[in-house]
């Protein structure tokens, strides 16, 4: 035993291990791909396209907004007619239903309903960064951000969903 | 002999019992997550978008 101790074999034989089980799950991250086809996430896909034809404008106007943890806001909705807010309030609440309906079905169809929460993260992200110069975002700290169009050169700026859970497994 | 048969025999135990333990740990694959949401989110916002390079490979830029 002593001899085996000293020798480098053990060493040899852990470090295998370490890369075998780095080196599996790196492939499995690569060779992941999502679904997002199934019948209810398609479902949710055509009424949040549909409902955005609407708010559209309202986001434009910066009436609404995005917020940091993957849904949508009213922002100046006190300037607006009472049945207009209602109106649009109303709508808010039906697309978060959609947008938290989305989420929770990605996650289920694809056989990992524990990862909703990072789904969410992601998608959160991933509204923001695509919005149209302009609009506006609802930062982690319950500020509302107005989007700049950003110079190549300019740092990112802070990220909004810092108080998600971060992903992990 | 006796007692390095044991050792060895632990040894691999415990690195079968950790990589299997380790195979049931999948990581959340970040990169296949913002490419579905970029997927979904082609639908619902069609031409809408920032032009958006986070995760969208960029031009090389000029030095």
């Amino acid at each position: 035993m002593r001899n085996f101790l000293a020798s480098r074999h053990w060493r040899q034989i852990l470090l295998a291990g370490l890369w075998l089980v780095s080196a599996s799950a790196t492939s499995a991250e690569a060779e992941a791909e999502f679904d997002v086809q199934s019948r209810s996430v398609m479902a949710i896909r055509k009424s949040l396209a549909e409902r955005y034809a609407i708010l559209k404008e309202h986001f434009q106007a910066g009436v609404i907004g995005f917020t940091h943890n993957g849904l949508i806001a009213t922002r100046e909705s006190g300037r607006l007619a009472p049945d207009i807010r209602l109106r649009i309030e109303l709508l808010v609440v039906e697309d978060n239903k959609d947008r938290g309906t989305l989420y929770r079905e990605i996650a289920r169809a694809n056989g990992r309903p524990d990862w909703e929460s990072q789904f969410q993260h992601v998608f959160a992200e991933r509204w923001i960064s695509r919005a149209p110069v302009g609009w506006y975002y609802r930062d982690s700290g319950g500020q509302w951000v107005k989007k700049l169009a950003r110079a190549a050169n300019d740092e990112a700026p802070e990220k909004p969903f810092s108080d998600l859970p971060s992903p992990g497994n | 002999m006796r007692i390095y048969k044991s050792w060895m025999a632990a040894l691999v135990l415990v690195m079968q019992l950790g990589m299997s333990g380790c195979s049931m740990i999948v990581f959340f694959p970040q990169k296949a997550a913002e490419k579905a949401a970029d997927k979904v989110l082609d639908d619902i916002l069609p031409g809408d978008s920032a032009q958006d390079t986070a995760a969208k490979p960029s031009a090389p830029q000029q030095p």
